[in-house]
């Protein structure tokens, strides 16, 4: 394996760890069933591409980077406010094939609509199933810096950010706010009794994953500089919850793993041979078998609900002590 | 006691008028009235499908009354979500012990104080120093009700964990932590063995005493109910039949013929 290809695979991981990260906010710790976070990461991920096309300006340099991704945000935030009033009120199934829906939608209306080109594609037309590109013209749209790329997102930019993402959704995880989001995820009406205004912590939940969901698409933009619809679809989506589930839904940390796990076990299969048989060309086989296996024998996901997983404390025979025990008796 | 006579003198704590329920062609609830004053312990009895844990349901907001009013402090609260009603100072266990299994028991009390935390996301994500003052001040409260209810050997433990004993403690250490003035209790005995009883009894009376709150409690066991209630409400298929301190409700006759039958066969016409 090439550095470039490993770069590249190392930067793609990164993205999808965060898209984890994102869906284990709805699905593991909320436990709303989300089937459409490509959707989210499509709006995202266009959000930043056209504020790129149209309002670069080169001078900033990487704040560039800031306003795309905040715009992608905000474009995330705002469709997950519209499509969560309606449809939070839907339970389990009912949720999961509306967000489907919605996942699906997003990627057909990408592929029919068209923007303007702006001043990067001067009387052209932009979009469609082609997607969007960031070219520059040295010198023609930006004399002064013609060496301009918006290619920010270079692999450790990815997991820096993969890093304060996971760290910021973990301590709002043991928060009351994370409290409130699981009791909903254990029982509604538990929490309801408990004084949790259901509604509004699932709503939150929603917006934050869409957030964070935004963000990865901004992530993706700004290193792939070029985006089409096809790739927002619903296997993403699926991919994405396959990670949560293997790392452990309701688990940070695990949603990472699950993310290197499931991101990398392809190149390792391409480049083994067994008897002659490249195993690359059995991919989607080696992929199910290793899923079930893995299911089989861990069926809450490796690293179960906990940040630091049970196996590794008993590994290493260590007794976690309860830190809070210390404040009862002083 | 002289100073709990006063304000229950000021006013009632709760009540309601006339409230009625019913889910199809079934009156689960007819013309329902009842009061509570500060500081009593209100037994709720009557044979299975009586429709008390409805009346339950109904106060704490999870249905919606067809008709009739509920004021809780001269609070109109009819109507009301659930949540709302909670942090009036409602709070509730549940005839299915219905706990966060798959978090720790001090997370199941932490979560009661849901309500009254003080810091925002800001401060919870980026972990400011106001999130650790609170959190260590809820962290302490919380041990102080696991204490009282001698479950905090286990405050680490996955609240699936727990033996069905404890697990009922937990819930009603839970519904006490939210800083309720009205606690309803439905079944706390059930599945308890005689000692465990006794102890129960004892324990809500403490409960009592100790935090001011109000009880009102759904029983099917008579001893606990016979021992601890200052009054007792009879309900037979949503109907209110009896009211009146233990002794009264057991010798009515009204109440034995709903439990146990008039002894002859009833004419049909």
């Amino acid at each position: 394996m090439s550095w470039f290809e490993f770069n590249s695979v190392l930067g793609n991981i990164g993205i999808f760890a965060i898209l984890a990260l994102s869906l284990n906010v709805i699905c593991g710790m909320t436990g709303l069933l989300q089937l459409g976070q490509a959707g989210f990461f499509a709006i995202g991920a266009y959000a930043a591409g056209l504020t790129s096309i149209y309002f670069t300006f080169p001078e900033l340099g990487v704040l560039n980077f800031a306003i795309s991704a905040s715009a992608a945000m905000m474009a995330a935030g705002i469709f997950s406010i519209i499509l969560g009033i309606p449809c939070l009120r839907l339970k389990g199934d009912y949720l999961a094939i509306v967000t489907l829906g919605f996942g699906e939608i997003t990627r057909l209306v990408l592929i029919n609509l068209m923007f303007p080109g702006g001043k990067m594609h001067p009387g052209e037309k932009i979009g469609g199933a082609t997607g969007i590109k960031f070219t520059e013209f040295p010198g023609d749209l930006w004399p002064n810096s013609p060496n301009y790329t918006a290619e920010f997102a270079s692999w450790w930019f990815i997991w820096i950010a993969v890093i304060i993402i996971c760290v910021f959704l973990i301590n709002i995880k043991k928060s009351s706010f994370g409290r409130a989001m699981m009791c909903i995820r254990e029982d509604e009406i538990a929490a309801q009794a408990m004084g949790i205004n259901i509604s509004k912590y699932k709503m939150i939940a929603f917006l934050l994953s869409a957030v964070v969901a935004g963000l990865a698409g901004a992530l993706f933009f700004h290193k792939e500089l070029s985006i089409a619809p096809g790739k927002f679809n619903l296997i993403c989506s699926i991919e994405i919850l396959l990670m949560i589930v293997l790392g452990g839904l309701g688990s940070f940390s695990g949603a990472v793993t699950g993310a290197v796990v499931l991101g990398i076990t392809p190149y390792i299969l391409r480049h083994v041979e067994i008897c002659g048989y490249r195993l690359g060309e059995y991919q989607q086989l080696m992929y199910a078998v290793l899923l079930i296996i893995l299911i089989r024998l861990a069926p809450n996901g490796i690293f179960g609900m906990n940040e630091v997983p049970v196996w590794i404390g008993k590994l290493l025979k260590m007794k976690n002590k309860p830190p809070a025990k210390q404040n009862e008796t002083a | 006691m002289k100073q709990l006579e006063t304000i229950q003198k000021e006013f009632k704590q709760f009540f309601a008028e006339g409230v009625s329920k019913s889910f199809g062609g079934l009156k689960a609830v007819d013309n329902f009235s009842m009061e509570l004053n500060t500081g009593e312990i209100v037994g709720l009895i009557g044979p299975n499908g009586a429709g008390k844990t409805t009346v339950f349901n109904l106060i704490t907001g999870m249905e919606t009354p067809d008709s009739g009013k509920f004021y809780f402090q001269r609070d109109f609260i009819t109507g009301k979500p659930p949540h709302m009603i909670s942090e009036l100072g409602i709070a509730r266990t549940f005839q299915n012990i219905r706990l966060l299994d798959y978090l720790t028991v001090i997370d199941n009390i932490k979560i009661a104080y849901h309500k009254h935390i003080s810091y925002n996301f800001a401060h919870a994500s980026l972990r400011l120093p106001k999130f650790f003052s609170v959190e260590k001040e809820i962290t302490e409260k919380s041990f102080g009700f696991l204490e009282l209810f001698g479950i905090e050997d286990s405050a680490y433990e996955l609240a699936s964990s727990l033996p069905y004993g404890k697990r009922r403690k937990l819930e009603m250490a839970r519904a006490l932590a939210t800083e309720a003035s009205l606690l309803l209790l439905d079944e706390p005995a059930a599945g308890l063995n005689p000692r465990e009883t006794t102890e129960l009894t004892e324990l809500i009376r403490k409960i009592r005493d100790d935090f001011h709150v109000s009880i009102f409690l759904i029983e099917h066991d008579m001893s606990l109910v016979m021992n601890l209630c200052e009054r007792v409400i009879v309900l037979n298929f949503g109907e209110i039949i009896a009211h009146g301190t233990p002794h009264e409700v057991q010798n009515n006759p009204d109440v034995i013929e709903a439990y146990l039958g008039t002894g002859k066969k009833k004419n049909v016409s």
